[in-house]
């Protein structure tokens, strides 16, 4: 964005940390994991900006990444959202036109005589054998209905995508996923009174038993059972959905977007608002990602063309293209592992993996600051997440995540000027291991006292608490790129 | 516990804010450990105080429809317009403790089973709150200091109302009678929601100044960030912009339940205690039982 005669080009990087709020954890002293993590460079963020607590889509509403992301980027969910299954499976790499239908899909291990998924998930750990199924279940065909194509490929974790190609589909049908262990497998079934639903419904039902029927005799599980393993003989398929039609994020935010997500349904997402999907070697959507890696792929991105812009993503090919020569104006970095910590029930993990994301974004900032002491650029640092994941409760929950957003330079100030930000380390280091135990956690952890609040209102500290004092009150997701956009435009 | 439903006790005390006071011990450590906040409702029509009891407890259960088609603001459109609670909310079971009769009514409009809060209280042998919150919990599946599997109700709302006397002193009690039941690692404490609600009943234009919504805090705010700030959650419905908010004397609203909600700044439970120190702000009355739904397993996610 460029900004008045002083030829300013204002950019930000803006960090998603999926599944970022909490609740109040006994074990922790009754502190929320962000206010028990030692996370100076966030707190500096709040400390040198402007803070809010945020709604991902409305007040009291649960929400899931998907339609917390199209409501946070200004898409309204309750007008754009048709389902995970087409983000899931373009982020996957599946190519999808008009009329073809997608699946949010896992790979689940089905106990075949009494029809029970007796897991969701048949392993979260399946880099390498998911690919080796995906193969196996690629262009597989249909016997009763040989005019349709089929599409498999992995995503992450225990998660590929699906899409069926072909005449007549529908998206509106429900999905074969009972939602919890040891339920019936479900049929899929039309959600309209519509001729396209009832044949999708029928085309789906045999494709669900055509994929258990190849996985069952694959050596993969072969070996999983003699390794005594659940086997992955079945593939739930949920979340059918269509590609959306959307105005491009640039067109609608005057923004040239890019975005690191390994997450895949993240990914797809973002392809279909028209963000570009940066290659991040080592970034993998899960607990052994390099975050560094991610922060150096938004820094390039946003410093391009001082330095090399990264390559995007095609969906439907396996090479990748040149990213924007000049660069991108908005920066989004995703992080999933936090919000898996939430899934996973890991409280300490997530208290340690809040302070790993820390020094990433110390990182991040130590790039952005090279580049703009030495360019036209103005950089932005924006902080937030998309819902809450509460880690005792293992799911996403309504509560309202915090929001921050500051300048670059400020920032700067926050931490102890520049010398103390041009001493990081710029080193790629993993996300912590971390033992859970049951006891509680009386100390602070070295918390550091959060600096002064020297931005635009009295927060000096990235919590769900302290946001509430924030200038920006309680706001909808939706409202967010406003809050960003105009934010870039202010001369303070 | 935070991975299993949990079963609501919402205590509405109708017209009570204003009558708060220090003495009112139990209520102020519920606060302290609590996730605290306003409910902000639409202006009032004009209305007899019976319409007002039904309307703002109708805005607390998302409700205000049915309140409109019963008291016919609103021509009803054919049969079965009104939906009940358990039909928008997963079949969830729920009663209307209250000696309202007009809130009687509504209650059985809209699926609550309702009982007489005053047959309840009369059940007492010992101390009275004890009794009632005994009674209260064992309608919840709580019993003997235990959780049953089954229980009679997901969710009770107990309604007491501005003229019954000693009203702030009898919640009170109530609050400290719960909360003793509810010890640190009893089976009450891990499954039992308590939400406390107090509302400021029939308004005069004096309250407009006494007791005025201001979010985002004003306090320590650069006035150079003012054009930031965006339109705020309670002052909107979806995407679109709530026309008819009242913006003083919201209702306070205090929630609590092990390891499941925030505990915020607040210890005292007042509207300027709120004000500067609650972690939850302003949210629009109608979105309460929405949130107290979820936490019943009773409200869908929206997307996956």
């Amino acid at each position: 964005m460029e900004e008045g005669d002083r030829g300013l080009i204002k950019r930000v990087a803006f960090v998603l940390i999926d599944g970022l709020g909490d609740v109040s954890i006994p074990k922790l002293g009754n502190k929320t994991p962000l206010q028990a993590a030692n996370i100076p460079n966030l707190d500096a963020i709040a400390s040198a900006g402007i803070n809010g607590l945020m709604d991902p889509v409305e007040v009291g509403l649960g929400c899931g990444s998907d339609t917390a992301h199209l409501s946070l980027m200004g898409y309204d969910p309750r007008v754009y959202y048709r389902g995970r299954g087409a983000f899931e499976s373009m982020g996957a790499g599946l190519a999808m036109s008009p009329g073809d239908i997608a699946f949010k899909s896992n790979f689940a291990t089905l106990d075949e005589k009494s029809g029970i998924v007796v897991s969701r998930r048949a392993d979260r750990h399946f880099e390498e054998e998911g690919p080796i199924l995906c193969a196996a279940l690629d262009g597989m065909k249909l016997p009763s209905f040989p005019e349709y194509e089929v599409r498999v490929r992995y995503a992450t974790e225990h998660r590929c995508g699906v899409v069926v190609k072909g005449p007549r589909l529908s998206g509106n049908i429900s999905g074969t996923d009972p939602l919890k262990d040891n339920r019936l497998l479900l049929e899929a079934k039309p959600l309209d009174e519509s001729e396209e639903a009832k044949h999708t419904a029928k085309v789906v039902n045999e494709l669900s038993k055509e994929i258990s029927r190849i996985l069952v005799s694959h050596p993969v599980n072969a070996k999983r059972l003699a390794q005594g393993k659940n086997i992955a003989n079945l593939v739930l398929l949920r979340g059918c959905g269509i590609r959306i039609e959307v105005p491009p994020f640039q067109e609608k935010h005057g923004l040239w977007p890019c975005m690191v997500a390994p997450t895949k349904i993240i990914a797809g997402l973002g392809m279909s608002l028209g963000i570009d999907i940066l290659e991040a070697p080592g970034a993998t959507g899960d607990y052994r990602t390099l975050l560094t890696s991610k922060a150096v792929a938004i820094a390039n991105a946003l410093s391009a063309p001082l330095n090399p812009t990264p390559n995007v993503f095609v969906p439907g090919e396996d090479g990748h293209k040149p990213g924007r020569s000049d660069g991108y104006d908005f920066g989004f970095l995703h992080i999933k592992a936090i919000d898996d910590a939430g899934h996973d029930k890991a409280t300490m993990f997530k208290v340690k993996g809040l302070e790993a994301v820390d020094k990433a974004i110390r990182q991040l900032a130590k790039l952005l600051w090279i580049a703009e002491s030495s360019t036209n650029y103005q950089y932005f640092l924006c902080v937030t997440g998309d819902h809450s994941t509460p880690v005792e409760y293992g799911d996403h929950s309504f509560e309202p995540v915090p929001f921050t957003m500051c300048r670059l330079r400020e920032f700067v100030s926050a931490v102890g000027g520049e010398s103390a930000l041009l001493e990081t380390s710029l080193d790629p280091f993993p996300l912590p291991t971390v033992v859970e135990s049951g006891e509680d956690v009386t100390d602070d952890g070295g918390r550091k006292k959060a600096p002064a609040a020297i931005g635009g209102d009295s927060v000096a500290e990235l919590n769900e608490i302290a946001a509430a004092r924030g200038c920006l009150g309680r706001f909808h997701g939706g409202e967010m790129m406003g809050v960003i956009t105009k934010f870039l435009k202010l001369d303070v | 516990m935070a991975d299993k439903p949990s079963r609501a006790l919402v205590l509405y005390g109708d017209g009570l804010a204003r009558f708060v006071d220090p003495s009112n011990s139990h209520i102020h450590s519920l606060a302290s450990v609590a996730s605290c906040g306003f409910l902000s409702l639409p202006h009032a029509p004009p209305e007899t105080e019976n319409e007002r009891v039904v309307r703002e407890f109708a805005h607390l259960l998302d409700a205000s429809e049915a309140y409109k088609l019963a008291s016919g603001l609103k021509a009803k459109a054919g049969e079965n317009e009104i939906s009940t609670l358990a039909e928008r909310f997963m079949g969830l079971k729920a009663a209307l403790v209250t000696d309202s009769s007009a809130l009687t009514s509504f209650g059985k409009l809209i699926g609550l089973d309702v009982l007489r809060l005053c047959e309840l209280c009369q059940k007492s042998d010992t101390v009275p709150s004890d009794a009632t919150a005994s009674e209260l919990l064992r309608l919840l599946g709580f019993e003997g200091g235990k959780c049953l599997d089954v229980s009679l109700y997901d969710s009770v709302f107990v309604h007491i109302g501005v003229d019954e006397h000693k009203g702030v002193r009898n919640i009170d009690s109530l609050v400290g009678s719960i909360i003793r039941m509810a010890q640190p690692g009893s089976e009450i404490v891990s499954r039992l929601h308590l939400s406390l609600v107090l509302s400021y009943g029939s308004v005069t234009d004096k309250d407009v100044s006494v007791f005025p919504v201001k979010t985002p805090q004003e306090e320590g705010i650069n006035p150079a960030f003012a054009g930031l700030v965006p339109r705020q959650s309670y002052t909107m419905r979806g995407e679109k912009t709530r026309d008819d908010v009242r913006d003083y004397c919201p209702m306070l609203v205090a929630q609590w339940q092990h390891a499941v909600t925030r505990k915020d700044l607040v210890d005292t439970l007042s509207f300027e205690a709120l004000q500067k120190l609650c972690g939850n702000l302003v949210i629009p009355a109608d979105r309460f039982i929405h949130e107290v739904a979820f936490k019943l397993w009773k409200a869908p996610k929206y997307g996956a």
